[in-house]
């Protein structure tokens, strides 16, 4: 019993830096209908600005929030200077995830020219433990937690509570009648990017931060996570993004826990097959973006 | 909906006579009418997609207060002369124009600033939104107090969806998605209605009740409403004027009674024959 609350915990701290990271990458696909494969460099990016501000001796949450705010504006850039021009020229969807595997690629080698291939550390950034019912966690983890939740609470009051996020979920959900309505689509959508990119940049630092030591891998290698998180949850679904984060993290610490920590991708993987086999657009299975996806 | 009729929201404009005006002609009482420029006009309006033309030299005229159709068979480009006119498909030439400013290739949101709403055929609502959400949606352009204030003019208009101001819209029945959507369209109090088959996949008591109590009361509201419309018989019965598109030509133009009653519809439509240029105008 105490394995299983233990493997919860690690679980659930997992759950939330792949929850952060998936939230952006499945509001990104909701609202502009694009794949971006670039996600993953681009937390690469994030971790190793992390680890540059580390060495200048910045605290790490503070170089969490000005690589969030970096990459936020990396993000918008990214698709108001390449994406939205190839989808404004009638590029197909699978001709932009390609452009997008390529900017990817570009920039981690990019990373790699600048700091090297060889792996690197965030050092002793854990803290000290606190242990509550059973579960332990790290002063990081609680504190990666507490953002985690924070940042969803902040993006489901922006949701569901203003125009903006109202104009995002109207453009998410059908563009034509957006537009029809007198919204600015092509604003909304550089203002998701740039909201998206900044959860891209937390997930990066956090992940970073979680981890013993990274290379320039680290970002894609996390990626397939935060893609299985956003099919589970049913693509475009924030809401389904931020659950399926959690089973994935849960049931491959738990599954890890109890047979070998080799096997703890093979167990997220099976979930997340188990419940497209039973319900193939997720557990929050919506029409728009699912559709697109299907129609794509 | 009827009981409503003194809530509506929609300006006090004069309604046109309902026979007798010939299309792209201001409407009126039979007397020679002001020389104003038409809410909605194409001139000679060629468009399509890619290098594809659909619609070949299309003239067509809206004032306001006016409800005009366009019919057609299947295939004849009646989508596709409404998606050139929203600079949602290419103009090739030609020119689209409102109150005689032209509007060609403008972008959507462009246009609901100038006052021109549009419900598409399908995918006419925000199905992950809430009802209350897609009138605030529809409202997007107006401040918090007077979009509060015209959801309840809207909801005036049509009462059943004040009690399912919560549901979301994917939940709801082709009926009440429809009434959304127009009541979507009509929180920017658009002077021009640009309606796509709202009867599309409706039942026939529907189709009646969309087309009466919706469509032709706007354009009697003083809405200037271009109506396209897969239904033929029922959209003429109730259109001021209409024009028949066969081949992405206007095959005839005519007030609609006069359309109805031509011996060429049936001809038009079974056999898609295009009459000669102006053989059949008004």
């Amino acid at each position: 019993m105490r394995l299983l609350i233990e493997s919860l915990g690690f679980g659930i701290a997992s759950g939330a830096i792949i929850a952060l990271g998936a939230v952006g990458f499945t509001v990104q696909f909701g609202i502009s209908n694009v794949l971006n494969i670039t996600y993953g460099a681009l937390m690469t990016l994030a971790a190793y600005l992390g680890y540059a501000l580390l060495g200048a001796g910045v605290n790490v949450w503070v170089a969490m929030a000005v690589a969030a705010a970096a990459i936020a504006i990396a993000s918008a850039l990214l698709n108001r200077g390449l994406i939205a021009p190839l989808v404004r020229r009638g590029t197909g969807f699978v001709g932009v995830v390609i452009v997008t595997v390529s900017a990817g690629i570009i920039i981690q080698y990019c990373i790699v020219a600048i700091a090297g291939a060889d792996t690197i550390s965030y050092g002793q950034q854990a803290g000290s433990t606190v242990s509550g019912a059973g579960f332990v966690f790290t002063t990081s983890q609680l504190v990666i937690i507490a953002i985690t939740v924070a940042v969803m609470l902040a993006l489901h009051l922006l949701l569901t509570r203003t125009q903006l996020g109202r104009a995002m979920r109207a453009t998410s959900a059908n563009p034509v009648v957006a537009r029809s309505c007198g919204i600015r689509t092509d604003r909304v959508t550089d203002l998701a990017w740039l909201i998206t990119g900044a959860l891209c940049g937390a997930a990066g630092v956090a992940l970073a931060i979680s981890t013993v030591t990274f290379d320039f891998t680290i970002g894609p290698t996390f990626l397939i996570y935060m893609i299985a998180a956003a099919v589970l949850g049913g693509i475009g679904q924030p809401y389904g993004a931020m659950l399926g984060g959690l089973v994935v993290g849960v049931v491959s610490q738990v599954a890890a826990a109890y047979t070998s920590p080799a096997y703890q991708d093979a167990y997220a993987f099976a979930v997340l097959v188990l419940v497209l086999m039973l319900r193939p657009r997720g557990l929050f299975a919506s029409g728009a973006a699912a559709r697109r996806l299907t129609r794509a | 909906m009827s009981s409503a009729e003194d809530a509506r929201p929609w300006p006090a404009r004069a309604a046109p006579a309902r026979a007798g005006t010939a299309p792209g002609q201001p409407a009126g009482s039979g007397q020679p009418a002001a020389p104003s420029a038409p809410a909605l006009a194409t001139e000679g309006l060629v468009a399509g997609y890619g290098d594809v033309e659909v619609i070949r030299g299309v003239d067509l005229q809206v004032h306001a207060g006016q409800l005009v159709a366009v019919v057609g068979p299947n295939g004849a480009g009646k989508s596709t002369l409404l998606k050139a006119i929203l600079g949602l498909a290419r103009v090739m030439g030609g020119r689209v124009l409102a109150d005689g400013r032209e509007i060609s290739g403008w972008r959507l949101d462009r246009l609901a600033r100038l006052g021109i709403g549009y419900v598409p055929q399908t995918d006419d609502v925000f199905d992950s939104l809430r009802v209350s959400e897609n009138l605030a949606m529809g409202g997007y352009l107006l401040g918090k107090a007077q979009r509060a204030e015209r959801a309840e003019q809207v909801l005036a208009i049509f009462p059943p969806l004040r009690d399912k101001l919560h549901r979301y819209v994917g939940t709801m029945s082709g009926g009440e998605r429809k009434m959304t959507a127009i009541a979507r369209a009509l929180m920017l109090a658009p002077r021009v209605l640009i309606l796509d088959e709202p009867t599309a996949g409706l039942s026939a008591e529907l189709t009646d009740a969309v087309l009466t109590e919706q469509v032709r009361a706007l354009a009697d509201h003083g809405h200037a409403v271009l109506l396209v419309e897969q239904k033929a018989r029922a959209a003429l019965r109730l259109a001021d004027t209409a024009a028949v598109l066969v081949q992405g030509r206007v095959a005839m133009s005519a007030p609609a009674g006069e359309v109805l009653a031509s011996p060429e519809m049936a001809e038009i439509f079974l056999g898609g024959r295009v009459p000669e240029k102006g053989a059949a105008q008004a």
